[in-house]
């Protein structure tokens, strides 16, 4: 009766609105709530090479570019093989109708031109179907040496502009590189691209080092060196390679540091009589802080990004569980009630979700969870996976996996926050604790 | 009077239920859905309405397509979400969405919401 009557009205409501739409040129008001989420089609043609001799750069500019767009699972290169055209001379008029045949739903073009140690990398990004320009073509410079960070910059612009958020692409990662057997593995501090690129060692392998994390603007990193047979923790400028041992109380073990979110001070966990609390440090006036003080083992603090709160594991409830508190200290709030043991959170660069490892019936898990401990996804399943860092967008988390057995061995995987695209970052030898810096100037 | 048809386009795209829609109009959010790709990433997505123009052959006209609403995102965020159902719309039709030649001024102007909240990431 109902449907009958909701039928009546629905075609009444056609012919009423058919007379008064004429009348009143109102639009058809329809709402979409459905897609599909699958890479989005792009064509790339090898940049131009603007000035002789520029060809070779112009080809591997154009494939990192490539690389980074596929590498997100967010975009699907089109083989060159598939075009029906080339572009024209740079900025010439585009025939879309050949890239709408081929189903190209984005097209990027540009040019290269290489003068002596200098280079010039144009392009343009256009939306096929609507046959318009997706913002202003830009242009940036450098030198040659730094080719791979100007197409890492043309693919975090291509890709801002097509999810409208930012990109991630030219950015560094520092981590723990790791060789020989799992009981005498020998430990480096090494830095990255992103792509595992450009790989160079901070440290030699004569101590342990552990949980190395960028400063907020990838000028530092702190790590923990057991060089004095104690775990301490040291800041190291990037730029020059120098370090400096963080002061704590004499004869107290630190670990497990990380910046607030204005570089200048640094949370960490101490070992005082026994008991692992948390402190904070200002590393102008060298002025200690305790934030903890309970006799459990409370450790891998994180400041939200706004800085005013923290988060942290601490076993008090008797099983590992994850906390929030003030920046400076007070009652925290445990945010994990799920089954197992949760560990290691970073609050994203977004603020709106934490990282997490989390150890399972004899699994370990990367996952996320609201910062009020709500919606809690597993993004990953391993033997052991652990140690997660958020790329600068708050996106894409990268990881450490080991392997099971006495030739185990570790690596760096990434995911994207839905749990798809897990891929294994290539680095020369294996990597844990990774640490992912920010977008470079 | 405007306001009435107003109320009764909105029931008809909204309040009434899927299957008291008439056929092509469920027929062309379903094609348009079809097309829309979202790789549009921000959290939260913004909803943003867009209105854009048909021909007599449903085939939507490029030039005709503005953002006429958007929720609270940046302005990437925006941008990148009008560009995401320009695509969709244009791409889906081609060759002309399949509506009824007889109600061309029904369809002829379209207002159309693109609400990604209710869509799981998962």
């Amino acid at each position: 009766m109902m449907t009958k009557f909701m039928t009546f009205l629905a075609a009444m409501m056609i012919a009423l609105s058919a007379t008064t739409s004429a009348q009143a040129q109102e639009p058809l008001r329809l709402t979409l709530r459905d897609g599909v989420i699958e890479a989005l089609p792009f064509a790339i043609p090898t940049l131009q090479a603007e000035v002789a001799g520029s060809e070779q750069m112009a080809n591997d500019i154009s494939r990192v570019i490539a690389e980074d767009l596929n590498g997100t699972g967010l975009f699907r290169q089109i083989p060159s093989s598939a075009f029906i055209s080339t572009p024209g001379v740079f900025g010439t008029p585009v025939a879309f109708a050949d890239w709408r045949a081929i189903n190209a739903q984005a097209l990027v073009t540009g040019a290269v031109a290489v003068n002596g140690s200098q280079i010039t990398v144009k392009f343009r990004l256009y939306d096929v179907f609507s046959g318009s320009e997706m913002g202003e073509g830009l242009q940036f410079v450098g030198t040659t040496d730094g080719w791979r960070r100007m197409a890492h910059k043309v693919a975090d612009v291509v890709y801002s502009r097509i999810t409208g958020e930012a990109g991630y692409f030219d950015s560094r990662i520092v981590f723990v590189a790791e060789t020989g057997p799992k009981d005498d593995r020998a430990k480096r501090l090494a830095i990255m691209d992103y792509d595992g690129a450009n790989v160079q060692y901070l440290t030699d392998s004569s101590a342990i080092v552990l949980a190395p994390r960028f400063s907020p603007n990838g000028d530092r990193i702190l790590y923990t060196s057991y060089e004095s047979g104690f775990p301490r923790i040291n800041v190291l400028n990037v730029a020059s390679v120098t370090r400096q041992q963080l002061t704590t109380s004499e004869g107290d073990m630190a670990f497990s540091p990380r910046f607030s979110l204005d570089g200048r001070q640094v949370i960490y966990s101490l070992i005082q009589g026994g008991n692992t609390d948390i402190f904070r440090t200002d590393l102008a006036t060298g002025q200690h802080q305790r934030l903890t003080n309970t006799p459990a083992i409370e450790t891998a603090p994180s400041f939200s990004p706004d800085g005013s709160q923290i988060v942290f594991e601490s076993d008090r409830s008797g099983t590992q569980q994850l906390y929030i508190m003030s920046a400076n200290g007070g009652e925290p709030q445990r945010i994990s009630f799920g089954n197992g043991r949760y560990g290691t959170p970073v609050w994203s660069p977004r603020g709106d979700l934490i990282a997490f490892t989390k150890q399972e019936s004899g699994r370990f898990h990367i996952g996320v969870m609201r910062t009020d401990g709500t919606e809690e996804r597993l993004l990953t399943s391993s033997f052991l996976d652990e140690g997660p860092t958020w790329a600068p967008n708050g996106r894409v988390i990268m990881f450490a996996r080991e392997t099971q057995g006495a030739d185990g061995t570790t690596a760096l995987y990434s995911v994207d926050i839905t749990g798809r695209n897990l891929r294994r970052v290539t680095t020369p030898q294996g990597g844990s604790d990774p640490s992912w810096g920010p977008l470079q100037q | 009077m405007k306001g009435v048809a107003s109320i009764c386009f909105a029931l008809l795209a909204g309040g009434v239920a899927a299957e008291d829609r008439p056929a092509w109009m469920t027929g062309f959010i379903h094609d348009v859905s079809q097309c829309w790709n979202i790789t549009q990433a921000d959290d939260p997505w913004p909803v943003i309405e867009i209105n854009f123009e048909l021909t007599r052959e449903g085939v939507p006209l490029p030039d005709s397509f503005v953002m006429t609403e958007a929720s609270a995102a940046s302005e990437t965020a925006t941008q990148a979400a009008f560009a995401s159902a320009r695509r969709a719309v244009l791409r889906c039709g081609m060759d002309g969405y399949d509506l009824p030649a007889e109600h061309f001024e029904l369809w002829q102007h379209v207002a159309m919401t693109v609400d990604p909240t209710q869509i799981v990431r998962q």
